[in-house]
């Protein structure tokens, strides 16, 4: 059995891992970032409270506190979480009337819901697409195992490279429906089915007219947008979340259903983190509010945590499902079981207290 | 609650002959029984109607495709915000959206608000089966199940070409273990893989995908003897080719000949049942049923309001996209399937959406036996779930029905059997059959949709109403595996379903066959692709 590397959106399933000694001696077929991901898979398996050691039940009744006594918590998921933890996440903002968000920009999901997205899984393209766009990307940097495992490697398919301008998207887009020519949209109309592909978290702003350019490309032929996201598991929390909501991301559940605020998030006076605070954007680190964080080395972070509570890494202690920057979903086979407490488990734990009559 | 007595209610149990007599249901440890102890828990249910659990035979619910739909529509969710339930049973309540596509814990609440307590999701792509038992998993009360898309798989396509036929039974039977389904679904046998090539059009079952002998006819043949030859309970689930086109009453007639003389089921035949120019062939279904007691179908209901068009039949996505300018998702999945969603309007005022109510309500109608034709509105295609109440209503009640047909436009219904007038009002034990005990019995659910010692405690009980559509939407009782989960008509508990699945055998020889196939073709590794529930 092979495993699923959360080193980037890709969520490379091959990978064999070895283990020693409770280490972890070799991830084979991982690509260098797969390789840093893994690491030797040893984390840190304390529980704090303002710096201070304690046990866990301890650090999760004080959690408890610090959240059921905010008048407007924040609950925020970190990239690389197992879909069990971003549905147990999910139901603890629930139960609190909290703020819930996550990684995934604004930018790049209210274009899709506005307008839809044409899209495909990477074994279609790979059969099935003749030419191939990079639009701003150079894939070999952030998704190194791109080209060789999921783009079509036959004999007469077209690779372009074009740089990020949404007026060259624009452009294009008006001259495959009729107004005017562009070099590219003569080579594009030509494919049988074309594949753009972008980077979603580098620069979401050109997904909208990224969007309006593959839908316009079918009809003519077929196209497809692929939208490439970084590492851990960020097409599942917009997975989870909108199943469980109605809404994928910026979910205020304080009137006690959610409500969708992509554009004006609500201010907060305590707040939980999931999963490992180094994907935290900046504008949350540099808050002066209590801050409880369940997820990866939370031990270590360099927040000025009130609650930490080290648990594992989706993957590789945790167990669960995560899904691929093209939706399909995927098993996690963890290498190192039972060494930290898991991140779904732990939330879960958070949440009977806070719901405790 | 382990013993419950229903007692006095006036009880609906076509399955076991039982046409509104009066008597008492019992229930211990989830499942029906003669009798309990005479100080058993009891709900009087002395004027009230008592029936199986809802059975919904189709209807999208908890697949991936299903949830792009609903990120697809926050304008909806923000119109309908729905609170958590207050429940008595220590589990978590949630809260959530609604709408055409809404969460899923508010879908799992809302189908026991109805009194429904078993749902199939009828198209899944079998690799993001994940999604699908994840999406379950947050789908309280009611039990789940689905049908894989298997009607343009690469796999499958190259055994037909191959002249491989047991192959592909083979094939089948592993792949439906593996992702943890129910039965096999086809739509738009070979369509889609034509629509991955740009080609929107099939003009007969013998139009050529690829090889030459890999033709819908094919397809259809294939899977259908697939099906039965791997004893599945429910037969092969057949969306037909030209959806939605006039005219496709002809190649709709000419599958069910394909696969004359073994069990299939048609699948939201209202959608299949157009004469061209515009015209209802509903007439032309109802006969072929008569004659031909192998074959089943649902109805698929077009019901005037807001519904999002969802389907693996992607190309009929397109065209309703170019035609409405509304927004679209389409995705092309590797080698197995597509996924095209259309948010839509069926109004009253438009030739078509007109139409396409009529034809629906004549299938019903004109349907020889409700047993093989049920309800559906092919959630959430043709309407929500949340009206199925009014389409009672239209069954049930002539004078209703006909005040509605006079305000709806007109064009597309000359010599319609409807606008000519029908008579037939369905009765409450028709309603029985054609919600529960015909689903139940299509779908080889030997413990469901009847109310026969050892059944599952299944049971919904109404209060009575001459609005029929009252009186469905709001049961007052509704018991899940022998839990009470709707009192007094509200939502109390939310317990856990089941899972429906099945596991057929198969020559597990296949499989080094199709590892090599996955090494070549797809894209997750072989080991990956089966589900463990």
């Amino acid at each position: 059995m092979t495993t699923t590397c959360l080193g980037c959106g890709l969520a490379c399933d091959d990978i064999a891992v070895t283990v020693r000694d409770g280490r972890i001696l070799e991830a084979v077929n991982a690509c260098d970032l797969g390789v840093r991901w893994f690491g030797d898979g040893t984390v840190p398996t304390l529980a704090r409270i303002g710096g201070a050691g304690v046990t866990v039940p301890t650090a999760l009744a004080e959690a408890a506190r610090v959240l059921t006594t905010a008048k407007r918590p924040l609950v925020y998921l970190a990239a690389e979480l197992s879909i069990s933890a971003q549905r147990e996440a999910c139901a603890l903002a629930d139960v609190l009337g909290a703020m819930l968000d996550t990684v995934t920009p604004s930018e790049l999901i209210l274009p899709i819901q506005e307008r839809g997205r044409c899209s495909a899984t990477f074994g279609e393209l790979r059969y099935r697409a003749d030419i191939v766009v990079f639009w701003g990307v150079d894939p070999d940097h952030a998704y190194p195992r791109l080209r060789s495992r999921y783009l079509p490697d036959r004999a007469g398919v077209q690779f372009i490279s074009v740089d990020l301008s949404v007026e060259a998207a624009a452009l294009t887009r008006a001259a495959i429906l009729g107004h005017g020519m562009t070099p590219l949209a003569e080579r594009l109309v030509k494919g049988k089915y074309v594949a753009i592909v972008v980077d979603g978290e580098q620069r979401p702003e050109y997904i909208e007219a990224l969007l309006a350019l593959t839908e316009a490309l079918n009809g003519p032929t077929r196209a497809a947008l692929m939208i490439l996201r970084g590492g851990g598991n960020r097409v599942g929390a917009d997975s989870v979340l909108t199943w469980q909501t109605g809404y994928p991301k910026a979910i205020d559940f304080a009137r006690g259903a959610p409500r969708y605020c992509p554009y004006d998030p609500p201010e907060f006076d305590a707040a939980l983190i999931v999963g490992s605070s180094a994907s935290v954007p900046e504008s949350l680190r540099l808050t002066n509010i209590p801050t409880v964080i369940i997820g990866p080395r939370a031990s270590e972070n360099l927040l000025a945590a009130a609650v930490a509570i080290d648990t594992g890494i989706a993957g590789i202690h945790d167990g669960g499902t995560a899904v691929r920057t093209d939706e399909l979903p995927l098993p996690l086979r963890p290498a190192l079981v039972g060494v930290v407490p898991e991140t779904a488990a732990t939330v879960r734990e958070l949440t009977a207290l806070v719901t405790q009559p | 609650m382990t013993s419950l007595r229903i007692a006095g209610g006036t009880v609906y149990d076509p399955a076991n002959g039982v046409d509104g007599d009066v008597r008492d249901i019992c229930v211990r440890d989830g499942q029906i029984v003669a009798d309990v102890p005479a100080d058993a828990p009891k709900i009087d249910a002395r004027g009230m109607v008592v029936m199986p659990g809802g059975i919904d035979i189709h209807a999208h619910v908890a697949a991936a495709s299903v949830n792009l739909a609903r990120m697809l529509l926050p304008e909806e969710h923000a119109l309908d915000p729905v609170p958590a339930p207050r429940l008595d049973d220590g589990v978590i309540p949630r809260s959530g959206s609604g709408g055409t596509v809404p969460s899923t814990f508010t879908t799992g609440y809302r189908y026991a608000g109805l009194g429904y307590t078993t749902v199939f999701d009828a198209a899944v792509a079998p690799i993001s089966a994940r999604s699908t038992h994840a999406q379950f998993d947050d789908t309280p009360i009611v039990d789940g199940g689905f049908f894989a898309l298997l009607g343009n798989d690469e796999y499958l396509l190259r055994q037909i070409a191959a002249g491989e036929r047991d192959r592909a039974r083979e094939y089948v039977g592993w792949l439906l273990g593996a992702t943890k389904a129910y039965s096999i679904k086809i739509v738009n046998p070979g369509g889609v893989e034509l629509w991955k090539q740009n080609v929107r059009e099939i003009k007969s079952l013998d139009d050529p995908i690829g090889a030459a002998n890999v033709t819908p006819r094919a397809i259809l043949e294939t899977l259908t003897d697939a099906g039965n030859a791997l004893g599945l309970p429910h037969p092969v689930h057949i969306h037909c080719n030209n959806l939605g086109l006039p005219g496709n009453i002809e190649i709709t007639l000419e599958s069910m000949r394909a696969v004359g003389g073994r069990r299939a089921h048609f699948t939201h035949l209202q959608f299949q049942s157009y004469a061209k120019p515009w015209a209802s062939a509903a007439k032309r279904i109802a006969e072929y049923f008569a004659a031909h007691p192998e074959v089943s179908g649902d109805v698929g209901q077009v019901m005037f309001g807001p519904a999002c068009t969802l389907t693996a039949d992607g190309a009929v996505e397109y065209l309703l996209h170019m035609s409405t300018g509304r927004k679209w998702v389409n995705v092309d999945i590797e080698l197995e399937t597509g996924c095209g969603i259309v948010p839509y309007t069926y109004r009253d005022t438009a030739a078509v959406a007109a139409l396409q109510w009529v034809v629906g309500l004549e299938l019903f109608l004109l349907s020889p036996d409700p047993w093989r034709l049920v309800l559906s509105t092919d959630h959430p295609n043709g309407g929500s779930f949340m009206s199925y109440p009014e389409l009672i209503r239209l069954l049930m009640d002539r004078t209703y029905r006909d005040d509605r047909l006079k305000k709806i436009n007109q064009k597309h219904l000359a010599g319609s059997a409807l606008a000519d007038g029908l008579a037939r009002e369905y009765t409450l034990s028709e309603i029985a059959i054609i919600t529960r005990a015909g689903p139940a019995r299509l779908l080889g659910l030997r413990n469901k949709g009847h109310l026969g010692p050892g059944a599952d405690a299944d049971i919904t009980v109404y209060a009575r109403s001459a609005n029929a559509a009252e009186m469905f939407a709001t049961p007052r009782y509704v018991v899940k595996a022998g839990a009470l989960v709707v009192e007094e008509g509200q939502l109390r508990r939310a317990p856990s379903g089941q899972r429906l699945h099945i596991t057929p055998g198969y020559d597990r020889a296949v499989e080094s066959d199709i590892r090599k196939y996955f090494q070549e073709n797809v894209s997750i590794e072989f080991d990956n692709y089966a589900v463990t529930l």
